[in-house]
């Protein structure tokens, strides 16, 4: 079983020929029934624990989940801690929720409505939260990243949470200012921000993607999803105006208001899971690092079936099966990613930039992140 | 001793290099032909990356070069590292590491159990009386106001002045009264409440049902003991205090444990609130003895308020879990209890009942 392979010395930076031969791809090789003894086992222990123990289960999981995970035939490897999960919660709890939430309620109930402080108030609250969420989407990558580890060498981000955050957080504004029409320009600067300060050892990802298409796509989503709505407004008014006979009569199953409320969001949902597919493919293919290029295949269906899917596997199983959904998210990027080019692994070296010594507090607060 | 071929990544770079590894007598040998020795990794020092799997090759680092890693394939060689070096073979709480994450949990819930069962109840009383009166009353208003909302709040003349009798006769024997607004609800319900800041509610229900005054006195006293210990204050920064670890608990959502944080706590503010209400009637008591009135009335009340709708007030189970004490035990305080003068005379217990005409 043992290969034999032309020994090779320290000296030789070359790639060995078994490199050259190793497929360039992402592969998930996890499977549902391994995955379910971990699953139990910490359903068990959260309960015992009073959900103390889902730190250490959330570690277990994704231990399983990076280990699963080959990168030209060679696993990734998950060297997070339960302990630097559970540490980072303790602090952003005590730090951060709790005097969140004192000042919310003490305001809540002190502030006298005709007070103008009170419309002020709440703006400043959800800013806030606004900020943080940006925030902690970003310190939970670079924890993540930084514990992330192949071939002995670790991921990382460079940048600053606070910047990222800060951005996110003034994209959010004027999205709702122009009625969604910076979205495209927010994701690809976004984005573009955190590929281009994420690393893998010494080396960081590139983004040299061009933001028109994004917009091309973007316009026929909303214009689709806005004249797809009239349609709706249309048809119901035509129902009943043309033919009262019809919406009116006792055996008619569904309400007008009911059929435009079912209709109006999933318009809305399909033509934005078209746009992601899109955007997915886009932003992926303007990424490269070091000599290799990246090709997403994602599709309005293959998204929409793998989200609702996963939606479906959370709420059945009253949210203890989320680790299957997150499996699926794996199988989905690995099996739809595609890898071009050549990269010389040996010179990558590994990175002395600090890593972050707590977990992920506020992205666990705030219920982010699939994993 | 036999040498087998091992993936080597130094820590250093990706690179992947193929080494020799030896077991010498205190450690992993790591040789690399034409660099010669490339490591030498003690036994003690080894760590496994992965739990050992027979079908998976063992991967290993070592303390010494944490970033290093070494890939082993051969299962008879595995099978010789495992005499030399039993630990990295270890399950379950057999690691030291798995021992130690088991002590922090259990320290944790230790902590918040001492918290709940200990901190809020005991906290809760001292904080009450750090918040200012005047918040208190402000909060209370407010919160009164939430409550009935919809409900009118009856002020006929002679009703008012014969509560306001009523109140003042209470409260005469105390040197410092605390702060009373007493006021009827225009609702069915049998039911009288204290909120924070001295807010009293008494409904319409309670007054129809009460067959005398001595009766709504007592269960005024009742409400007063609870303003006087700050209960509603209390109350509040208790259902805080349990939010707050039921929180801490229950972070990441899942819908179980949730609903079991939910459930605890709200057994737990039940029986805090048990004790409150023995409490409050002990100092209802105290007050009535003081003006001189009936202090056996607020038994009589609950016994034939029973009598008329036996399941109500009666089973085990419900008074286990009703916020009050057992009427059982409230009678058999009250036997030991005499009679006294009237609350109110006729003229003024009539206006009071039709206080929301």
């Amino acid at each position: 079983m043992r290969q034999l392979r032309v020994n090779l010395t320290l000296m030789d930076d070359d790639s060995t020929p078994s490199e050259a031969s190793a497929p360039l791809r992402l592969e998930q090789r996890g499977r549902a029934s391994e995955l379910l003894p971990v699953v139990l086992l910490n359903t068990l222990l959260n309960i015992v624990t009073l959900s103390i123990y889902r730190f250490w289960g959330k570690t277990k999981i994704r231990q399983y989940l990076w280990r699963q995970t080959h990168f030209m035939a060679e696993p990734l490897e998950y060297t997070g801690t339960g302990g630097e999960l559970f540490k980072g919660f303790l602090v952003v709890f005590f730090l951060i929720l709790l005097p969140l939430a004192i000042v919310g309620n003490v305001a809540n109930i002190y502030l006298d409505p005709e007070n103008p402080a009170s419309l002020f108030f709440p703006v400043i609250l959800y800013m806030t939260i606004g900020f943080l969420i940006g925030f902690a989407i970003y310190r939970a990558r670079r924890y993540r990243l930084s514990r992330t580890v192949w071939r002995g060498i670790r991921g990382g981000m460079r940048g600053s949470a606070s910047q990222y955050a800060l951005r996110s957080l003034l994209f959010w504004v004027s999205n709702a200012i122009t009625l969604g029409w910076t979205y495209p320009w927010m994701q690809f600067t976004l984005f573009k921000r955190l590929m281009t300060e994420t690393t893998f050892g010494n080396r960081s990802f590139q983004f040299d993607g061009s933001l028109k298409p994004l917009y091309g796509a973007f316009a026929k989503f909303w214009f689709g999803s806005l004249f797809g709505m009239l349609a709706v407004a249309l048809l119901i008014w035509g129902i009943t105006f043309a033919d009262t006979a019809v919406s009116t009569r006792p055996d008619f199953p569904f309400s007008i208001a009911q059929i435009a409320f079912l209709l109006a969001p999933l318009i809305l949902w399909i033509g934005m899971a078209w746009y992601k597919a899109r955007e997915i493919n886009l932003l992926a293919s303007g990424t490269t690092f070091e000599g290799l290029s990246f090709r997403m295949d994602a599709t309005a269906w293959n998204l929409v079936s793998l989200i609702f899917v996963n939606g479906l596997i959370t709420i059945l199983t009253l949210g203890f099966g989320r680790p299957f959904a997150q499996l699926r998210v794996f199988r989905y990027v690995c099996d739809r990613l595609s890898i071009t080019g050549e990269v010389d692994v040996a010179a990558i070296q590994q990175s002395s930039t600090a890593v972050p010594s707590m977990g992920e507090g506020l992205a666990d607060a705030f219920d982010l992140g699939a994993v | 001793m036999r040498e087998v071929f091992g993936d080597f990544n130094d820590g250093r770079s990706a690179a992947a290099h193929q080494v020799a590894v030896r077991l010498d007598t205190n450690g992993l040998n790591i040789t690399s032909e034409g660099a010669g020795v490339l490591q030498h990794w003690p036994y003690a020092d080894l760590r496994a990356i992965d739990p050992p799997h027979a079908d998976a090759p063992l991967r290993l680092t070592s303390r010494a070069n944490p970033d290093a890693r070494l890939r082993l394939g051969d299962p008879a060689f595995v099978e010789e590292l495992r005499r030399k070096a039993p630990h990295l073979f270890l399950r379950g709480l057999a690691q030291p590491n798995v021992r130690r994450n088991a002590g922090i949990i259990i320290l944790t819930l230790l902590v918040l159990g001492l918290a709940l069962w200990q901190g809020v109840p005991r906290l809760s009383a001292p904080l009450a009386r750090l918040i200012p009166m005047q918040w208190e009353q402000e909060f209370g208003l407010a919160f009164r106001d939430r409550l009935l909302a919809g409900a009118r709040t009856c002020q006929s003349v002679a009703g008012t002045a014969a509560l306001s009798q009523l109140s003042e006769r209470l409260t005469a024997s105390l040197a410092r009264p605390p702060p009373l607004t007493v006021v009827v609800a225009d609702r069915a319900t049998v039911n009288a409440f204290a909120l924070p800041g001295g807010h009293i509610v008494i409904l319409q229900g309670l007054l129809d049902k009460a067959q005398s005054a001595d009766e709504v006195a007592a269960v005024l006293a009742h409400e007063i003991g609870h303003v006087r210990h700050r209960h509603p204050t209390q109350m509040a920064i208790r259902v805080a205090g349990i939010g707050l670890f039921a929180d801490l608990l229950t972070g990441d959502g899942s819908a179980l444990a949730e609903l079991a944080g939910q459930v605890g706590g709200m057994l737990l503010l039940l029986s805090y609130s048990r004790e409150m209400e023995r409490q409050a009637d002990a100092y209802g008591r105290d007050l009535l003895q003081k003006a001189g009135l009936s202090t056996a009335a607020l038994a009589r009340f609950f016994a034939h308020l029973a009598a008329e709708a036996p399941t109500a007030g009666g089973g085990k189970l419900l008074g286990y879990l009703s916020s009050h004490p057992p009427l059982e035990e409230r009678i058999a305080v009250a036997d030991k209890d005499e009679a006294g003068e009237p609350a109110l005379d006729a003229a003024a217990w009539q206006a009071l009942q039709n206080i929301c005409d």
